[in-house]
Protein backbone atom coordinates (compact mmCIF):
# COMPACT_ATOMS: atom_id res chain seq x y z
CA UNK A 1 0.00 0.00 0.00
CA UNK A 2 2.77 2.38 0.87
CA UNK A 3 4.59 1.64 -2.32
CA UNK A 4 1.65 1.95 -4.20
CA UNK A 5 1.08 5.23 -2.87
CA UNK A 6 4.97 6.45 -3.43
CA UNK A 7 4.40 5.29 -6.90
CA UNK A 8 1.44 7.13 -7.57
CA UNK A 9 0.96 10.27 -6.16
CA UNK A 10 2.99 11.81 -8.48
CA UNK A 11 1.12 11.28 -11.44
CA UNK A 12 -2.10 11.91 -9.80
CA UNK A 13 -0.67 15.40 -9.16
CA UNK A 14 -0.12 15.84 -12.67
CA UNK A 15 -3.58 14.99 -13.63
CA UNK A 16 -5.21 17.34 -11.10
CA UNK A 17 -2.58 19.84 -11.68
CA UNK A 18 -3.55 20.09 -15.41
CA UNK A 19 -7.39 19.43 -14.88
CA UNK A 20 -6.94 22.57 -12.60
CA UNK A 21 -5.00 24.76 -15.31
CA UNK A 22 -7.32 23.98 -17.78
CA UNK A 23 -10.18 25.08 -16.12
CA UNK A 24 -8.36 27.98 -14.74
CA UNK A 25 -7.77 28.98 -18.78
CA UNK A 26 -3.87 28.79 -18.43
CA UNK A 27 -4.35 26.07 -20.85
CA UNK A 28 -6.38 25.90 -23.96
CA UNK A 29 -8.25 23.31 -23.96
CA UNK A 30 -8.70 22.06 -27.71
CA UNK A 31 -4.68 21.91 -27.54
CA UNK A 32 -4.66 20.11 -23.98
CA UNK A 33 -7.86 18.66 -23.15
CA UNK A 34 -8.73 18.26 -19.66
CA UNK A 35 -8.30 14.82 -17.78
CA UNK A 36 -12.01 15.08 -16.79
CA UNK A 37 -14.11 15.41 -20.53
CA UNK A 38 -10.76 12.98 -21.73
CA UNK A 39 -12.58 10.32 -19.20
CA UNK A 40 -15.83 11.58 -19.99
CA UNK A 41 -15.08 10.62 -23.60
CA UNK A 42 -13.62 7.64 -22.43
CA UNK A 43 -16.28 6.17 -20.58
CA UNK A 44 -18.82 6.71 -23.11
CA UNK A 45 -16.64 4.53 -25.25
CA UNK A 46 -16.34 1.79 -22.53
CA UNK A 47 -20.43 1.86 -22.45
CA UNK A 48 -21.16 1.91 -25.92
CA UNK A 49 -18.72 -0.91 -26.45
CA UNK A 50 -16.45 0.82 -29.10
CA UNK A 51 -13.33 0.59 -26.61
CA UNK A 52 -13.78 -3.17 -26.47
CA UNK A 53 -14.61 -3.96 -30.04
CA UNK A 54 -11.34 -2.03 -31.08
CA UNK A 55 -9.21 -3.23 -28.11
CA UNK A 56 -10.20 -7.14 -29.17
CA UNK A 57 -9.21 -5.87 -32.78
CA UNK A 58 -5.81 -5.03 -32.04
CA UNK A 59 -5.35 -7.74 -29.28
CA UNK A 60 -5.73 -10.32 -32.25
CA UNK A 61 -3.28 -8.53 -33.82
CA UNK A 62 -0.96 -8.36 -31.66
CA UNK A 63 -1.14 -11.73 -30.10
CA UNK A 64 -0.93 -13.33 -34.05
CA UNK A 65 2.08 -10.95 -34.64
CA UNK A 66 3.72 -11.31 -31.37
CA UNK A 67 3.43 -15.05 -32.01
CA UNK A 68 4.81 -14.93 -35.60
CA UNK A 69 7.52 -13.00 -34.58
CA UNK A 70 8.59 -14.30 -31.33
CA UNK A 71 8.55 -18.36 -32.44
CA UNK A 72 10.38 -17.21 -35.24
CA UNK A 73 12.75 -15.23 -33.97
CA UNK A 74 13.25 -18.19 -30.99
CA UNK A 75 13.86 -21.11 -33.81
CA UNK A 76 16.20 -18.97 -35.85
CA UNK A 77 17.85 -17.80 -32.63
CA UNK A 78 18.61 -21.71 -31.77
CA UNK A 79 19.45 -22.55 -34.91
CA UNK A 80 22.20 -20.14 -35.49
CA UNK A 81 23.60 -20.62 -32.15
CA UNK A 82 23.59 -24.41 -32.38
CA UNK A 83 24.90 -24.69 -36.49
CA UNK A 84 27.80 -22.78 -37.36
CA UNK A 85 27.19 -23.25 -40.78
CA UNK A 86 23.30 -21.41 -40.56
CA UNK A 87 24.96 -19.07 -38.34
CA UNK A 88 27.48 -18.20 -41.27
CA UNK A 89 25.16 -18.00 -44.18
CA UNK A 90 22.23 -16.11 -41.93
CA UNK A 91 24.12 -13.55 -39.74
CA UNK A 92 24.61 -11.22 -42.85
CA UNK A 93 21.37 -10.88 -43.57
CA UNK A 94 19.96 -10.95 -40.05
CA UNK A 95 22.04 -8.03 -39.05
CA UNK A 96 21.31 -5.83 -41.98
CA UNK A 97 17.61 -6.20 -41.87
CA UNK A 98 17.64 -5.68 -37.82
CA UNK A 99 19.41 -2.35 -38.68
CA UNK A 100 16.12 -1.41 -40.87
CA UNK A 101 12.95 0.74 -38.82
CA UNK A 102 10.26 -1.83 -39.30
CA UNK A 103 8.13 0.93 -39.97
CA UNK A 104 9.89 1.72 -43.63
CA UNK A 105 8.70 -1.83 -44.68
CA UNK A 106 5.35 -0.28 -45.01
CA UNK A 107 5.41 0.15 -48.39
CA UNK A 108 6.42 -3.35 -49.39
CA UNK A 109 4.17 -4.68 -46.78
CA UNK A 110 0.91 -3.17 -48.46
CA UNK A 111 2.05 -4.28 -51.91
CA UNK A 112 2.51 -7.85 -50.73
CA UNK A 113 -0.80 -8.15 -48.35
CA UNK A 114 -2.43 -5.68 -49.55
CA UNK A 115 -4.66 -3.54 -46.95
CA UNK A 116 -6.62 -4.51 -43.52
CA UNK A 117 -5.08 -7.13 -40.92
CA UNK A 118 -2.14 -9.06 -42.70
CA UNK A 119 0.02 -6.09 -43.44
CA UNK A 120 -0.39 -5.18 -39.49
CA UNK A 121 0.56 -8.42 -38.79
CA UNK A 122 4.07 -8.57 -40.96
CA UNK A 123 4.94 -5.29 -39.53
CA UNK A 124 4.64 -6.69 -35.99
CA UNK A 125 6.18 -10.09 -36.77
CA UNK A 126 9.10 -8.00 -38.54
CA UNK A 127 10.06 -6.23 -35.94
CA UNK A 128 9.65 -8.41 -32.96
CA UNK A 129 11.51 -11.33 -34.42
CA UNK A 130 15.39 -9.86 -34.16
CA UNK A 131 14.84 -9.15 -30.09
CA UNK A 132 13.98 -12.71 -29.73
CA UNK A 133 16.25 -14.06 -32.10
CA UNK A 134 19.21 -12.05 -30.76
CA UNK A 135 18.58 -12.94 -27.05
CA UNK A 136 18.21 -16.62 -27.48
CA UNK A 137 21.26 -16.60 -29.77
CA UNK A 138 23.02 -15.43 -27.10
CA UNK A 139 21.56 -17.42 -24.01
CA UNK A 140 22.22 -20.69 -25.74
CA UNK A 141 25.71 -19.50 -26.67
CA UNK A 142 26.08 -18.35 -22.94
CA UNK A 143 25.15 -21.72 -21.70
CA UNK A 144 27.59 -22.85 -19.17
CA UNK A 145 29.93 -25.73 -20.54
CA UNK A 146 29.62 -27.74 -17.29
CA UNK A 147 25.51 -28.22 -17.62
CA UNK A 148 26.36 -29.76 -20.45
CA UNK A 149 29.29 -31.53 -19.53
CA UNK A 150 26.93 -33.07 -16.35
CA UNK A 151 24.18 -33.67 -18.33
CA UNK A 152 26.01 -35.57 -21.18
CA UNK A 153 27.92 -37.66 -18.30
CA UNK A 154 24.47 -38.55 -16.70
CA UNK A 155 23.24 -39.86 -19.95
CA UNK A 156 21.50 -37.63 -21.11
CA UNK A 157 20.02 -37.88 -24.70
CA UNK A 158 19.54 -34.62 -27.34
CA UNK A 159 16.17 -34.48 -26.78
CA UNK A 160 16.47 -33.77 -22.52
CA UNK A 161 19.81 -31.88 -23.04
CA UNK A 162 17.83 -29.71 -25.84
CA UNK A 163 15.01 -29.37 -23.27
CA UNK A 164 16.08 -29.39 -19.84
CA UNK A 165 19.03 -27.93 -20.08
CA UNK A 166 20.33 -25.96 -23.15
CA UNK A 167 16.47 -24.27 -23.30
CA UNK A 168 16.22 -24.02 -19.22
CA UNK A 169 19.62 -22.58 -19.48
CA UNK A 170 18.80 -19.86 -22.02
CA UNK A 171 15.31 -18.85 -20.64
CA UNK A 172 16.81 -16.02 -19.14
CA UNK A 173 17.79 -14.56 -22.50
CA UNK A 174 14.75 -15.36 -24.04
CA UNK A 175 12.12 -13.99 -21.57
CA UNK A 176 14.54 -10.41 -22.00
CA UNK A 177 13.71 -10.41 -25.33
CA UNK A 178 10.07 -11.46 -25.00
CA UNK A 179 10.09 -8.09 -22.88
CA UNK A 180 11.81 -6.54 -25.63
CA UNK A 181 9.32 -7.53 -28.21
CA UNK A 182 6.20 -7.05 -26.80
CA UNK A 183 6.76 -3.61 -26.48
CA UNK A 184 7.31 -2.70 -29.96
CA UNK A 185 4.58 -5.14 -30.72
CA UNK A 186 2.20 -1.97 -29.14
CA UNK A 187 4.22 0.32 -31.20
CA UNK A 188 4.22 -1.91 -34.63
CA UNK A 189 0.50 -2.46 -33.88
CA UNK A 190 -0.57 0.82 -33.94
CA UNK A 191 1.32 1.71 -36.85
CA UNK A 192 0.45 -1.32 -39.06
CA UNK A 193 -3.39 0.17 -37.90
CA UNK A 194 -2.68 3.63 -39.35
CA UNK A 195 -2.64 1.43 -42.55
CA UNK A 196 -6.66 1.10 -44.03
CA UNK A 197 -7.64 -0.87 -41.32
CA UNK A 198 -11.91 -1.11 -40.55
CA UNK A 199 -11.19 -1.07 -37.34
CA UNK A 200 -8.74 -1.21 -34.18
CA UNK A 201 -7.09 1.14 -31.56
CA UNK A 202 -4.96 2.56 -33.88
CA UNK A 203 -7.71 3.46 -36.22
CA UNK A 204 -9.97 5.10 -34.13
CA UNK A 205 -7.17 7.26 -33.23
CA UNK A 206 -6.19 8.16 -36.78
CA UNK A 207 -9.93 9.03 -37.49
CA UNK A 208 -10.36 11.06 -34.20
CA UNK A 209 -7.04 13.28 -35.65
CA UNK A 210 -8.97 14.03 -38.65
CA UNK A 211 -12.02 14.74 -37.26
CA UNK A 212 -10.15 16.96 -34.29
CA UNK A 213 -11.62 15.17 -31.78
CA UNK A 214 -9.18 16.07 -28.96
CA UNK A 215 -10.61 14.30 -26.37
CA UNK A 216 -10.76 11.26 -27.82
CA UNK A 217 -7.15 11.06 -29.14
CA UNK A 218 -6.07 11.40 -25.46
CA UNK A 219 -8.61 9.04 -24.27
CA UNK A 220 -7.11 6.53 -27.38
CA UNK A 221 -3.29 7.55 -26.25
CA UNK A 222 -3.92 6.59 -23.08
CA UNK A 223 -5.42 3.25 -23.47
CA UNK A 224 -3.06 2.48 -25.35
CA UNK A 225 -0.10 3.14 -22.87
CA UNK A 226 -2.56 1.20 -20.08
CA UNK A 227 -2.30 -2.14 -22.28
CA UNK A 228 1.69 -1.09 -23.08
CA UNK A 229 2.20 -1.04 -19.43
CA UNK A 230 -0.28 -4.11 -17.94
CA UNK A 231 1.27 -6.40 -20.71
CA UNK A 232 4.80 -5.53 -19.65
CA UNK A 233 3.75 -6.46 -15.96
CA UNK A 234 1.91 -9.29 -16.79
CA UNK A 235 5.46 -10.57 -18.16
CA UNK A 236 7.46 -9.01 -15.56
CA UNK A 237 5.01 -11.31 -13.15
CA UNK A 238 5.21 -14.30 -14.82
CA UNK A 239 9.23 -14.32 -15.61
CA UNK A 240 9.46 -13.90 -12.00
CA UNK A 241 7.84 -17.14 -11.57
CA UNK A 242 9.44 -18.85 -14.27
CA UNK A 243 12.81 -17.51 -12.83
CA UNK A 244 12.16 -18.31 -9.73
CA UNK A 245 15.28 -20.57 -8.86
CA UNK A 246 17.39 -17.63 -9.79
CA UNK A 247 16.43 -15.88 -6.43
CA UNK A 248 17.48 -19.08 -4.33
CA UNK A 249 13.84 -18.91 -2.22
CA UNK A 250 11.66 -22.09 -1.74
CA UNK A 251 9.31 -22.73 -3.94
CA UNK B 1 38.71 -51.68 -13.69
CA UNK B 2 40.49 -48.46 -14.89
CA UNK B 3 43.62 -48.50 -17.43
CA UNK B 4 46.01 -45.81 -18.16
CA UNK B 5 48.99 -46.74 -20.58
CA UNK B 6 51.27 -44.43 -21.57
CA UNK B 7 49.41 -40.91 -21.71
CA UNK B 8 50.66 -37.96 -22.84
CA UNK B 9 48.50 -34.76 -23.19
CA UNK B 10 50.00 -31.32 -24.24
CA UNK B 11 47.99 -28.58 -24.26
CA UNK B 12 48.62 -26.08 -27.06
CA UNK B 13 48.18 -22.09 -26.61
CA UNK B 14 47.86 -21.59 -30.86
CA UNK B 15 48.24 -17.74 -30.29
CA UNK B 16 51.02 -17.46 -28.05
CA UNK B 17 52.84 -20.24 -29.78
CA UNK B 18 53.85 -21.94 -26.41
CA UNK B 19 52.60 -25.53 -25.15
CA UNK B 20 52.34 -26.88 -21.74
CA UNK B 21 53.06 -30.34 -21.11
CA UNK B 22 50.30 -31.29 -18.97
CA UNK B 23 51.02 -34.89 -18.48
CA UNK B 24 53.93 -37.36 -19.33
CA UNK B 25 54.10 -41.01 -19.56
CA UNK B 26 51.55 -41.55 -17.19
CA UNK B 27 50.57 -45.15 -16.56
CA UNK B 28 48.45 -46.95 -13.98
CA UNK B 29 45.91 -49.24 -13.04
CA UNK B 30 42.69 -48.82 -10.36
CA UNK B 31 41.08 -52.29 -9.58
CA UNK B 32 37.74 -52.63 -9.13
CA UNK B 33 36.17 -51.29 -5.99
CA UNK B 34 39.16 -49.53 -4.83
CA UNK B 35 39.36 -46.02 -3.61
CA UNK B 36 42.18 -44.60 -5.20
CA UNK B 37 43.42 -40.88 -4.87
CA UNK B 38 44.95 -38.63 -7.40
CA UNK B 39 46.81 -36.21 -4.94
CA UNK B 40 48.95 -33.30 -6.08
CA UNK B 41 49.81 -29.40 -6.83
CA UNK B 42 47.43 -27.60 -9.38
CA UNK B 43 49.09 -27.79 -12.76
CA UNK B 44 49.99 -31.84 -12.29
CA UNK B 45 47.74 -32.66 -14.93
CA UNK B 46 45.26 -34.62 -12.48
CA UNK B 47 41.80 -33.08 -13.02
CA UNK B 48 42.90 -34.10 -16.87
CA UNK B 49 43.32 -37.50 -15.89
CA UNK B 50 39.81 -37.40 -14.76
CA UNK B 51 38.60 -35.85 -17.97
CA UNK B 52 40.43 -38.36 -19.78
CA UNK B 53 38.51 -41.50 -17.66
CA UNK B 54 35.27 -39.17 -17.68
CA UNK B 55 35.27 -38.73 -21.59
CA UNK B 56 35.09 -35.48 -21.40
CA UNK B 57 38.61 -35.12 -22.94
CA UNK B 58 39.64 -37.54 -26.25
CA UNK B 59 42.47 -35.60 -27.69
CA UNK B 60 45.89 -37.87 -26.45
CA UNK B 61 48.10 -40.19 -26.34
CA UNK B 62 48.31 -43.23 -24.96
CA UNK B 63 45.75 -45.33 -24.18
CA UNK B 64 43.04 -45.34 -21.55
CA UNK B 65 40.85 -48.16 -20.99
CA UNK B 66 37.77 -48.79 -18.32
CA UNK B 67 36.71 -52.18 -17.63
CA UNK B 68 38.86 -53.21 -20.62
CA UNK B 69 37.03 -50.92 -23.48
CA UNK B 70 38.92 -47.50 -24.67
CA UNK B 71 37.08 -44.53 -23.37
CA UNK B 72 35.76 -43.10 -26.89
CA UNK B 73 32.65 -40.89 -24.81
CA UNK B 74 31.32 -39.71 -21.21
CA UNK B 75 28.50 -41.56 -20.21
CA UNK B 76 26.58 -43.07 -16.67
CA UNK B 77 28.79 -45.57 -15.48
CA UNK B 78 31.46 -43.09 -14.94
CA UNK B 79 29.58 -40.66 -12.39
CA UNK B 80 31.26 -37.22 -12.12
CA UNK B 81 31.23 -35.26 -9.19
CA UNK B 82 32.03 -31.68 -9.94
CA UNK B 83 34.05 -28.95 -7.94
CA UNK B 84 31.65 -26.41 -9.15
CA UNK B 85 28.46 -28.74 -8.02
CA UNK B 86 27.09 -29.16 -11.27
CA UNK B 87 23.51 -29.00 -10.47
CA UNK B 88 20.97 -27.69 -12.90
CA UNK B 89 19.80 -24.69 -10.99
CA UNK B 90 16.74 -24.39 -12.54
CA UNK B 91 15.73 -27.31 -10.79
CA UNK B 92 14.42 -28.51 -7.66
CA UNK B 93 16.33 -31.37 -5.83
CA UNK B 94 13.78 -33.58 -6.38
CA UNK B 95 13.80 -32.82 -9.87
CA UNK B 96 17.62 -32.73 -10.53
CA UNK B 97 17.82 -36.78 -8.93
CA UNK B 98 14.72 -37.34 -11.71
CA UNK B 99 16.79 -35.80 -14.47
CA UNK B 100 19.53 -37.67 -13.65
CA UNK B 101 17.88 -41.23 -13.38
CA UNK B 102 15.91 -40.99 -16.49
CA UNK B 103 18.74 -39.27 -18.31
CA UNK B 104 20.69 -42.65 -17.07
CA UNK B 105 17.82 -44.67 -18.59
CA UNK B 106 17.01 -46.13 -14.62
CA UNK B 107 13.77 -44.36 -14.63
CA UNK B 108 10.65 -47.10 -13.63
CA UNK B 109 7.61 -46.77 -11.37
CA UNK B 110 9.67 -47.05 -7.79
CA UNK B 111 12.29 -44.32 -8.78
CA UNK B 112 10.39 -41.79 -6.96
CA UNK B 113 10.47 -43.81 -3.88
CA UNK B 114 14.08 -44.41 -4.35
CA UNK B 115 15.01 -40.86 -4.98
CA UNK B 116 13.35 -39.12 -1.50
CA UNK B 117 14.97 -42.57 0.06
CA UNK B 118 18.41 -41.73 -1.08
CA UNK B 119 17.36 -38.08 -0.49
CA UNK B 120 16.58 -38.64 3.13
CA UNK B 121 19.84 -40.87 3.43
CA UNK B 122 22.04 -37.63 2.16
CA UNK B 123 20.14 -35.60 4.32
CA UNK B 124 18.46 -33.88 2.00
CA UNK B 125 14.52 -34.99 3.25
CA UNK B 126 13.34 -31.39 4.28
CA UNK B 127 14.58 -29.94 1.02
CA UNK B 128 13.32 -31.35 -1.39
CA UNK B 129 11.25 -28.72 -3.35
CA UNK B 130 13.69 -26.39 -2.61
CA UNK B 131 16.42 -24.75 -5.50
CA UNK B 132 20.39 -25.72 -5.64
CA UNK B 133 20.34 -21.59 -4.77
CA UNK B 134 19.17 -22.04 -1.66
CA UNK B 135 21.37 -24.95 -0.42
CA UNK B 136 24.48 -24.66 1.28
CA UNK B 137 28.40 -25.71 -0.62
CA UNK B 138 27.90 -28.93 1.88
CA UNK B 139 24.36 -30.03 0.98
CA UNK B 140 25.14 -29.16 -2.88
CA UNK B 141 27.63 -31.57 -2.87
CA UNK B 142 25.60 -33.96 -0.94
CA UNK B 143 23.02 -33.15 -3.77
CA UNK B 144 25.43 -33.91 -6.54
CA UNK B 145 26.98 -37.36 -4.73
CA UNK B 146 23.11 -38.30 -4.12
CA UNK B 147 23.00 -37.85 -8.03
CA UNK B 148 25.37 -39.93 -8.83
CA UNK B 149 24.15 -42.80 -6.45
CA UNK B 150 20.60 -42.37 -7.89
CA UNK B 151 21.68 -43.84 -11.34
CA UNK B 152 23.72 -46.64 -9.40
CA UNK B 153 26.99 -45.63 -11.55
CA UNK B 154 29.73 -48.06 -10.35
CA UNK B 155 32.31 -45.78 -10.45
CA UNK B 156 32.74 -42.26 -8.77
CA UNK B 157 35.15 -39.87 -10.01
CA UNK B 158 35.19 -37.03 -8.12
CA UNK B 159 37.26 -33.78 -9.10
CA UNK B 160 38.24 -32.08 -6.08
CA UNK B 161 34.83 -32.31 -4.57
CA UNK B 162 35.11 -30.78 -1.47
CA UNK B 163 37.49 -28.29 -2.09
CA UNK B 164 35.19 -25.19 -1.80
CA UNK B 165 33.68 -26.29 1.03
CA UNK B 166 34.70 -25.29 5.02
CA UNK B 167 37.17 -27.18 7.24
CA UNK B 168 34.12 -28.97 9.53
CA UNK B 169 32.17 -29.78 6.14
CA UNK B 170 34.53 -31.16 4.88
CA UNK B 171 35.41 -33.85 7.08
CA UNK B 172 31.82 -34.22 7.90
CA UNK B 173 31.39 -35.35 3.96
CA UNK B 174 35.15 -37.15 4.55
CA UNK B 175 33.22 -39.67 7.19
CA UNK B 176 30.44 -39.96 4.84
CA UNK B 177 32.06 -40.68 1.96
CA UNK B 178 34.35 -44.04 3.81
CA UNK B 179 30.90 -45.17 5.00
CA UNK B 180 29.45 -44.81 1.46
CA UNK B 181 32.38 -46.54 -0.51
CA UNK B 182 32.23 -49.24 2.46
CA UNK B 183 27.93 -49.90 1.51
CA UNK B 184 28.02 -50.02 -2.17
CA UNK B 185 31.72 -50.77 -3.15
CA UNK B 186 32.04 -48.23 -5.56
CA UNK B 187 35.31 -47.75 -7.62
CA UNK B 188 35.98 -44.32 -6.50
CA UNK B 189 38.62 -42.36 -8.70
CA UNK B 190 39.33 -39.18 -6.16
CA UNK B 191 41.38 -36.24 -7.16
CA UNK B 192 42.77 -33.86 -4.60
CA UNK B 193 45.05 -31.39 -3.64
CA UNK B 194 45.16 -32.15 0.36
CA UNK B 195 47.69 -35.09 1.14
CA UNK B 196 45.62 -34.83 4.50
CA UNK B 197 42.81 -35.90 2.53
CA UNK B 198 44.34 -38.10 -0.04
CA UNK B 199 45.55 -40.27 3.03
CA UNK B 200 42.30 -40.43 5.36
CA UNK B 201 40.02 -41.58 2.45
CA UNK B 202 42.24 -43.49 -0.34
CA UNK B 203 43.06 -47.15 -0.01
CA UNK B 204 45.89 -45.97 -2.63
CA UNK B 205 47.60 -42.51 -3.27
CA UNK B 206 48.97 -41.58 -6.70
CA UNK B 207 51.22 -38.28 -6.06
CA UNK B 208 51.89 -36.42 -9.29
CA UNK B 209 54.30 -32.86 -9.62
CA UNK B 210 53.63 -30.31 -12.48
CA UNK B 211 55.63 -29.34 -15.77
CA UNK B 212 55.27 -32.25 -16.82
CA UNK B 213 52.92 -33.70 -14.88
CA UNK B 214 53.99 -37.15 -14.09
CA UNK B 215 53.93 -39.61 -11.38
CA UNK B 216 56.33 -39.66 -8.67
CA UNK B 217 54.91 -41.55 -6.08
CA UNK B 218 52.59 -44.38 -5.32
CA UNK B 219 51.65 -45.58 -1.48
CA UNK B 220 49.41 -47.71 -0.15
CA UNK B 221 47.57 -46.43 3.12
CA UNK B 222 47.57 -49.48 5.53
CA UNK B 223 46.31 -47.99 8.18
CA UNK B 224 42.34 -49.46 9.71
CA UNK B 225 39.36 -47.39 8.93
CA UNK B 226 38.46 -44.80 10.41
CA UNK B 227 41.63 -42.99 10.38
CA UNK B 228 43.21 -40.54 12.62
CA UNK B 229 44.75 -37.66 10.38
CA UNK B 230 46.44 -36.99 14.10
CA UNK B 231 48.23 -40.19 14.72
CA UNK B 232 51.60 -41.01 14.18
CA UNK B 233 51.54 -43.42 11.26
CA UNK B 234 48.94 -40.70 9.56
CA UNK B 235 52.00 -37.98 9.99
CA UNK B 236 54.43 -40.97 8.39
CA UNK B 237 52.94 -40.87 5.53
CA UNK B 238 52.05 -37.26 4.79
CA UNK B 239 55.83 -36.70 5.79
CA UNK B 240 56.64 -39.20 2.51
CA UNK B 241 54.39 -37.55 0.48
CA UNK B 242 55.28 -33.55 1.30
CA UNK B 243 59.05 -35.24 0.84
CA UNK B 244 58.53 -35.96 -2.35
CA UNK B 245 56.36 -32.56 -3.39
CA UNK B 246 58.75 -30.11 -1.50
CA UNK B 247 61.95 -32.06 -3.54
CA UNK B 248 61.41 -30.37 -6.96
Amino acid sequence: MKVAIQKWWFPIFLLCFWEFSVSNKWLDHSFFPAPSSMIIVMWGDILSGKIIHDSWASFQRFFVGLFIGSTLGVLLGLTMAVSKSVDFMLSAIVQIIRAIPPITWIGFSILWFGIGTKPAIFLISLGTIFPMLINTYDGVRQVDEIYIRAAMNLGAKRRMLFWNVILSAALPNILTGLRVSIGLAWILMVVGELIAVPNGLGQTLMRAQDYNQVDRMLAYMIVIGLYGFLSDLLLVQISNYLLRWQRGLER
Amino acid sequence: MIEFHGIFKTFKNTQAGTSIAALENVSFIQKEGEFLAIMGPSGCGKSTLLNIVAGFELKYEGVCRVNGKPVTNTGPDRGVVFQEYALFPWMTVEENMTFAMKSAGKWTKNSSKISKDILGRMGLSNFLNSFPKSLSGGMRQRLAIARIIAIDSPMMLMDEPFGALDALTRSSLQKELVTLWHETKKTIFFITHSADEAIYLADRVIVMTPRPGKIVLELNIEIERPRDPTSPEFNEYKKNILQVLNSD
